[in-house]
């Protein structure tokens, strides 16, 4: 049978290069032609825990995982104990045989290979999991050569003793599954390639996405999951220009940030909840001294050290409110990596045009899984440093009241003039001040700027037929899952249609408004425990949404478990009301 | 505001008490500047919070008043992105040594050329009086009525130990030396940090300008010493007492963390690609 809905696990302890076996894989799909999702867990280990990659291969579109594990590769023991349960009839498992011993499991075809020989054999150890690639590739009756020349492309920069040990290793993993003759069944298709569809994962689109706009400067402490952010950026400060530097904690990390910004390098900061919780103060300063400040806030599992590596959506209500007293700023809830890419690049632009902090809110999922996306269009971005000048002279102040509530900012440097930046409430020159009359003013010309803003920002996106039996509200990371969702209730002739909230301050509250009034039934889907967007929602429009999908156990959302749930609320006719009478409310 | 003739003054008013060590910091400040000849644009001025980081709106160059402990942090961010500007930080004993501690290890073992000033008042004098990490053990405020039972740190110690390529201890009662020291700190080639002794007149009755009158001793003139000579230093910059030594302390020279990257050698962050980056082969990989 051909199947093109294939999911590969692999699983192992952390060092064994799980991560990369599934890497390998995904683009063994995108050269086959084919989209692929790989999401991993793992520990806040570096060795001895349990790493797990899976991949979702598909033939359509497909962003997300599934229930359901096809080829479990297994390197270890803990492996096949762990997930055995997701395995179904006309499954298989590979596992190392040199390591483990299982016994015949009915329905699943149970394919050990000697990884632990293959791999010394062919150059060591460490490249067991590229045989094991090797084998699931050839149970799955798939072309050695493209599988080749993934591996060359994947080892190039480590030369060609690397690439020929990992072909070799990889060569004899795929005969010893291909000449088994096993009972398994699924074989996987090559399509047409279409050369413009590439693999990434969040925190590198964001990378582009900063670089794109003149990225110039990071400071970044590092921290699950935002750390490969510092890693990528490192590795490219001398191919684009940048200075990038790990300080000594959050702290210093937001307020170089701010410092650099202030210089007029576009700057960047990035962390999770536990360091947003230390960059606090530095996010008031950047509103009250009104310096373009981009941070990105990667969620992970709270409160306080929680599980580490585990996703959630926990942090929207700290970061729209975190900090004391009153100011602007802006936060964006991207999807997937192409809006990562595109709401990095706005977030520059946004913050210089605005002079205001603008936080990026993603988290461990979006972060560090890898989705096929087709390469943006970045021909027409352009970039927009605002009211930005080089040139002062006598009758320059830095905090000059404009209608707009923007003022024009020296660069330190610029001859003719200096310029001042003060987190103390300040008069037009940016002195000292405790005046009332100063500080109303002050204080409005800082908010105003939300107004024009706000009508800047594009509209809230409705994914699907405006006329749908269920409109899906969300955020962020579950877009791409519940766009899944929609297709898969599509196939049992439901219509539902999603709400994607990306532009989440300012809220595009009377757009939101506008569509609940089309809406015969409502479900929101969160990844937190008190339903944090549902509040905000209901704070701004009144509309209250009652069907809630809420998890908080550290995993992503399966499409499944939402089609389950709009089919529960379907078939109860009660709870699709409720929300249409909390309209009246 | 214009860029003014070169004596870095400006018009605003002076909120310090008067005899407040803050006035001979200042004029030691403007007098150095000028004997270096910069230009008021070419100087930032970055401050925290506390009596002396007033400082920032007396002086007429650029400036960035910012939060209590982070004034490092700043000047840091401020250098980096444009390394051509002349970066002081100026703070107090508290905001440096206590709420932003961490960040002088840090910023004196990168060696990163800026010049931070602190107002050693030993004391938090903007709140009022409270003991600050310099106080002397049994010093009687508000937090500490019985007096204190910590011992006071040696902030130019840790900063030696850190790292730190120049470091002075200045006295505010010889605003001459005082002023020699800050343009020999701000022309050092590396990290410089020069801690003020500077007395309170509000709210630290003890370490007045004549309890250090009597105790400090100008290192210049003492001959046999090398300041270069790191052993040296550490056991100077360990005196205190009756004979507390005033001046340079140590000087080094080490390439500078802006030196040691590559980036910066074409030129300032500032000035590099401003435009749209070519990121094709970023999504090509
Ligand atoms: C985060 C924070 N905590 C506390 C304060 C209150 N505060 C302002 S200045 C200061 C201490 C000032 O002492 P020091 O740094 O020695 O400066 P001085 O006033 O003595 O010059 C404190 C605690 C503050 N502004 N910010
Ligand atoms: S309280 Fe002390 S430090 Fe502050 S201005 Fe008065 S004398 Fe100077
Ligand atoms: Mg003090």
């Amino acid at each position: 049978m051909e199947s093109q809905n294939i999911v590969v696990a692999i699983g192992g302890v952390a060092g064994a290069g799980i991560m990369e076996s599934g890497h390998l894989l995904a683009k063994y799909a995108l050269a086959s032609g084919l989209f692929s999702f790989m999401a991993s867990e793992y520990p806040s280990l570096i060795r001895g825990g349990h790493n797990f990659a899976m991949v979702h291969i598909t033939e359509n579109e497909t962003n997300s995982l599934t229930q359901k594990i096809d080829i479990l590769v297994a390197l270890n023991e803990q492996t096949v104990k762990l997930h055995e349960r997701e395995l179904k009839e006309g499954s298989a498992i590979i596992y190392d045989s040199d390591i483990i011993e299982l016994e015949k499991v009915d329905g699943i075809t149970i394919q050990g290979v000697p990884l632990t020989t293959i791999a010394k054999e062919s150059g060591g150890e460490i490249i067991r999991n590229t045989v094991a690639i090797g084998a699931a590739i050839g149970l799955l009756k798939g072309n050695f050569s493209i599988l080749e020349e993934t591996l060359k492309s994947t080892f190039e920069k480590k030369g060609q003793e690397v690439i020929d040990m990992n072909v070799r290793a990889a060569l004899k993993g795929y005969r010893f599954t291909q000449g088994a003759g096993s009972s398994f069944d699924l074989s996987i298709k090559h399509k047409q390639i279409d050369s413009q569809r590439i693999l990434l994962n969040g925190n590198d689109a964001i990378c582009i996405g900063a670089i794109r706009s003149g990225l110039k400067f990071a400071a970044i402490y590092p921290m699950t999951p935002v750390t490969s952010i510092l890693d990528y950026l490192a590795a490219e400060q001398n191919n684009f220009n940048l200075v990038v530097k790990e300080p000594e904690d959050e702290i210093s990390a937001i307020i170089m940030t701010i410092g650099a910004s202030y210089s007029g390098a576009r700057s960047l900061t990035a962390t999770s909840g536990g360091g947003f919780c230390l960059m606090t103060e530095g996010l008031g300063l950047a509103g009250m001294a009104e310096i373009p400040l981009v941070v990105v806030e990667g969620m992970r599992s709270g409160p306080s050290s929680a599980m580490p590596t585990k996703t959630e959506q926990s942090d929207l209500d700290f970061v729209l409110y975190a900090g004391h007293g009153e100011f602007p700023r802006i936060v964006l809830a991207p999807g997937d990596p192409t809006e990562c890419i595109e709401a990095t690049f706005n977030a520059f632009n946004l913050a210089d045009k605005y002079q205001l902090p603008v936080i990026i809110l993603t988290d461990k999922y979006l972060a560090s899984s890898l989705y096929t996306i087709n390469k943006p269009d970045m021909s027409e971005w352009k970039i927009d440093r605002g009211k930005i000048t080089t040139s002062g002279n006598e009758t320059y102040s830095r905090y000059e009241l404009e209608e707009d509530g923007v003022s024009s900012r020296l660069l330190p440097g610029s001859p003719g003039a200096v310029t001042h930046a003060d987190s103390y409430e300040h008069d037009a020159l940016g002195r000292d001040s405790d005046d009332p009359t100063i500080r109303i003013s002050m204080m409005e010309k800082r908010m105003k700027k939300i107004n024009n803003l706000a009508k800047e920002l594009p509209e809230p996106i409705l994914y699907g037929e405006k006329d749908a039996e269920i409109t899906i509200f969300g955020w962020g990371s579950n877009k791409s899952i519940i766009l899944d969702a929609l297709k898969l209730l599509d196939k049992e002739g439901i219509k539902a249609n999603y709400l994607h909230l990306l532009y989440v301050m300012p809220f595009p509250a009377y757009e939101v408004a506008k569509i609940f009034d089309h809406t015969k039934a409502a479900l929101i889907v969160e990844n937190n425990y008190s339903g944090q967007m549902t509040r905000y929602i209901r704070s701004l429009t009144g509309r209250r949404i009652t069907n809630k999908l809420l998890k908080f156990d550290g995993r992503p959302f399966l499409p499944e478990e939402i089609v389950k749930k709009v089919k529960s609320i379907l078939n109860t006719p009660l709870k699709a009301q409720a929300d249409i009478k909390e309209k009246n409310d | 505001m214009t860029e003014p003739e070169n004596n870095f003054d400006n018009k605003n008013q002076i909120t310090w008490c008067p005899g407040c060590g803050n006035f001979s910091i200042i004029a030691a400040l403007k007098n150095a500047l000028k004997t270096l000849n910069y230009k008021p644009h070419d100087i930032v001025l970055a401050g925290d919070i506390g009596c002396s980081s007033k400082l920032t709106d007396y002086v007429e160059v650029n400036t960035f008043t910012g939060l209590h402990g982070r004034v490092i942090p700043l000047a840091q961010g401020i250098k980096l992105a444009n390394h051509k500007l002349h970066v002081i930080a100026i703070g107090g004993d508290g905001g440096l040594f206590a709420e932003g501690g961490n960040h002088i290890l840090h910023a004196a073992r990168r060696n990163i050329n800026i010049t931070v000033i602190v107002n050693d008042n030993q004391v938090y004098a903007l709140t009022k009086g409270q003991a600050s990490p310099t106080s002397e053990k049994k010093f009687i405020s508000g937090p500490t009525p019985e007096g204190t039972i910590e011992n006071p740190i040696n902030p130019l110690l840790v900063a030696l130990a850190s790292g730190a390529t120049f470091i002075a201890r200045g006295w505010a009662g010889d605003n001459t030396g005082l002023s020699e020291i800050f343009a020999q700190a701000i022309s050092h080639d590396g990290f410089s940090i020069v801690d003020v002794l500077s007395p309170c007149v509000s709210f630290n009755k003890i370490n007045t300008l004549e309890y250090y009158k009597s105790r400090v001793y100008k290192l210049v003139d003492d001959a046999t010493y090398d300041k270069s000579d790191l052993t040296q230093a550490f056991e100077k910059v360990r005196l205190w007492g009756d004979h507390i030594p005033i001046g340079v302390i140590h000087e080094a020279s080490g390439p500078t963390y802006e030196k040691q990257i590559p980036v910066l050698q074409k030129g300032t962050l500032v000035s590099q690609n401003n435009g749209l980056i070519d990121t094709e082969k970023l999504l090509d990989r």
